[in-house]
């Protein structure tokens, strides 16, 4: 993937976020006093790679022994992870002249009060022999007592020249032939989120060479263009197969419920919709229930069904329209 | 409790299932270090646990005793069974490990309790006696292959009333022929139930007997309560049926909804049938977040009559699947497919798999569709199974023709 392939070694190569880096690099000057790091900000943005460089530069060629990346999401629970650091955070070789090992993980906000609350102690105990690296979507989704205790620095989406940059530098490099229509096209559907970009030039490409049209064939693929899919067929009225494609969301493509809904809330937006209105309430209807926990499936498929009348009358209205003018 | 004071005091005073007696009183006999467990396998009542205690008794065994009230993961399994497998031959008495409600054993509470049957069928120095209600269930298939099973055939109504007479006679209560008859054939066999409805309605008259057990018929299960929900021509009738239901909100609302998707209904009403849905839903949740239970007494209601207005006769009927077969099937070969290979794909990409579900896998599969080597070439590097690779070329050809 070309993802890795170009995944910035150094800190001085990242794409953008000026300051982080200055800051980063003052403190690596003395890398003993580093304290926890907190990374916040939407994807794509270099977090990820922005701990893999500081886990790099401290820890030299032991970066991949002396380093733990762990998933929120994947980790069935704070007990294998507390189980995880346990095992990882037992000693240091003195010879190696490290001063910690390092912990990274990602998707922090996904984890529950209770499971962070826990994730604090760990923290505590470990200290001695591990820094640790959080990333996350949202600084607010991450409890104050963690907060407290790290140095936090917020990403930024990344600008249209950066990514547009970035992606030339790729082309370049590959040897693909793009038009700078394309390129801005992709920024465009990748919304500040350069991973999401190089994923689509490396598709288009695959198509032969980035052009916009092989981009637009490309831009169908994301998980958002399949929910907006979805809302469409649901207000079209073709019930059954809206519904059989949030099945496929979910349970093919792990999909979580919320980001249906959320992804379903930024889709209609484009669709121009003459009762918007209704759509968006119907949305925070929904949304509102599965916060309180109500059945997903029973729930997104009354959505669908919901979105399926507000359809109807949707069209029933336009061609009244028409009529009278 | 009749049920305690009529239990049978010898093997010989038990009715019904005599082979299975007999079998088992032999294996018992005859057991030496080794030999296969027993597992008596019969409906309630049919007199299995009966027969372990008496057969014990006979032979000057000491039982120890697991049943459902016990949670039995390994580690409570083992903290009980484990000075009696350490200290064989310091004592003189001989034990028998009697597991009662085997079938009842569920993964989750007892983590790890099948699996300690298991091991301890190898090495156990004593009997062990196994006792299950079913065994169309999947551990218990299991337990079958590895044990002498003995099986216990419902009682004999004929049996069963001469049983209920002699503690009519013994009680000195009134109760007429008819009526024990009735009451017999209403516990279908199982003598336990059989007792206790004679303790409970004795006295009763034949007449008055008939008409408590009808009214006590009208406690649906949740499939015949569904049943007559969808077929109900009032929704008066509706909402009878539904509360009538012995199952939780949540389960009703569940299988309604299971039910309503597979039903033959035009879209409009769909809809409407699920927006009911979606409301008695919620209703449900919020009563178990903020536990205000009284509030569930509108649920019904809610849920019947919504649902009455919305779907016309006839046309719903019970089902529990939330797709088609084929669909699920298809579905469940590739969320495993994809799952094993977003996991593996996890520590080369530096995200989660969650993660490159949703942003790398339709490209992935894309860029790799070009050609068939290159697929192979992936799924080996991630050291995936083959079948692994069949379904991502179908997932690729899906990709591809959407592009």
């Amino acid at each position: 993937m070309w993802t890795e392939k170009y995944r910035p070694l150094r800190l001085e190569d990242l794409v953008n976020q000026r300051d982080i880096v200055e800051r980063l690099k003052s403190m690596l000057n003395s890398p003993n006093e580093m304290p926890h790091l907190l990374f916040a900000g939407p994807p794509g943005t270099g977090k990820t790679t922005v701990a893999l460089c500081i886990a790099r530069s401290i820890l030299r060629d032991y970066w991949r022994d002396y380093t733990l990346e762990l998933n929120a999401s994947d980790e069935r629970g704070i007990n294998t992870v507390r189980d995880r650091v346990k095992t990882f955070a037992r000693y240091i070789d003195k010879r190696t002249g490290i001063p910690f090992r390092i912990i990274i993980l990602d998707e922090a906000d996904e984890m529950t009060g209770d499971a962070q609350t826990a994730l604090r102690r760990i923290m505590e105990e470990s200290s001695r022999i591990c820094r640790f690296i959080l990333i996350c979507n949202y600084s607010s989704g991450i409890i104050e007592p963690i907060q407290s205790r790290c140095a936090i620095f917020r990403f930024s989406r990344l600008e249209k020249e950066d990514i547009v940059n970035y992606l030339k530098k790729i082309c370049e490099h590959e040897k693909v032939k793009y038009s700078d229509k394309a390129l801005s096209l992709i920024h465009e559907l990748a919304e500040g989120d350069l991973r999401l970009a190089i994923n689509i030039l490396q598709s288009s490409s695959a198509l032969g060479e980035v052009s916009v049209e092989n981009v637009k064939k490309i831009s169908g693929m994301s998980g958002k263009a399949k929910v907006g899919e979805m809302v469409n067929m649901a207000l079209e009225g073709r019930f059954k197969e809206a519904r059989e494609r949030l099945l496929e969301l979910m349970r093919v493509y792990g999909m979580s419920e919320r980001d249906v809904i959320k992804y379903a809330n930024e889709e209609v937006f484009k669709l121009n919709l003459p009762n918007l209105d209704e759509v968006a309430e119907a949305l925070a209807r929904y949304d509102y229930r599965l916060i309180v926990g109500a059945h997903p499936d029973i729930q997104l498929t009354a959505m669908i069904a919901e979105l399926g009348r507000i359809g109807k009358g949707a069209s029933t209205s336009t061609t009244k329209k028409k009529e009278s003018s | 409790m009749w049920v305690e004071k009529y239990r049978p005091k010898s093997v010989e005073d038990m009715v019904g299932n005599e082979d299975s007696r007999i079998g088992f009183l032999n294996w018992l006999k005859e057991w030496r270090m080794g030999s296969k467990p027993a597992l008596l396998i019969g409906a309630p009542g049919t007199g299995k646990t009966t027969l372990v205690h008496l057969t014990a008794n006979r032979l000057g065994l000491n039982i120890i005793e697991l049943n459902a009230s016990d949670v039995r993961t390994k580690e409570r399994m083992e903290r009980k069974l484990g000075p009696m497998l350490d200290s064989q031959g310091l004592f003189n008495e001989r034990p028998l490990i009697f597991l009662d409600e085997v079938d009842g054993m569920y993964d989750r509470q007892d983590r790890g309790g099948v699996e300690f049957v298991e091991e301890l069928m190898e090495r156990s120095p004593a009997p062990i006696v196994m006792a299950a209600n079913v065994e169309d269930d999947k551990k218990i298939t299991k337990l079958i292959r590895k044990s002498r099973v003995f099986r216990f055939r419902r009682l004999p109504p004929r049996f069963m009333e001469i049983y209920i007479e002699d503690i009519i006679k013994k009680e000195k209560v009134r109760f007429g022929k008819e009526a024990i008859r009735i009451l017999v054939k209403e516990a279908k066999g199982d003598m336990r139930a059989a007792i206790n409805s004679a303790q409970s309605l004795a006295g009763l008259s034949a007449e008055e007997l008939r008409s408590v057990i009808s009214s006590r018929d009208q406690s649906y299960s949740l499939r015949e309560g569904l049943e007559s929900f969808f077929n109900a021509k009032s929704k008066e009738k509706a909402y009878e049926a539904l509360r009538s239901c012995d199952a939780t909100p949540r389960d009703k609302v569940r299988l309604a909804y299971t039910s309503i998707i597979n039903g033959n209904l035009s879209n409009d009403e769909l809809i409407e049938a699920l927006e009911g849905l979606g409301d008695a839903d919620e209703i449900i949740r919020r009563i178990e977040r903020t536990q205000e239970w009284r509030i569930l007494r509108y649920f019904d209601r809610v849920l019947a009559y919504s649902l009455f207005k919305a779907l016309p006769k006839g046309r719903v009927s019970y089902n529990e699947d939330d797709m088609p077969w084929d669909l699920k099937l298809r579905m469940w070969n590739e969320s495993r497919a994809l799952r094993d290979a977003s996991k593996s794909l996890s520590k080369f990409l530096h995200a989660s798999s969650r993660e490159i579900m949703s942003v790398f896998m339709s490209y992935l599969l894309f860029i790799l569709s070009k050609d068939k080597e290159s697929m192979e070439r992936f799924v080996t590097l991630l050291g995936l199974e083959g079948s692994v690779l069949k379904v991502l070329m179908k997932e690729a050809d899906r990709v591809v023709s959407r592009v």
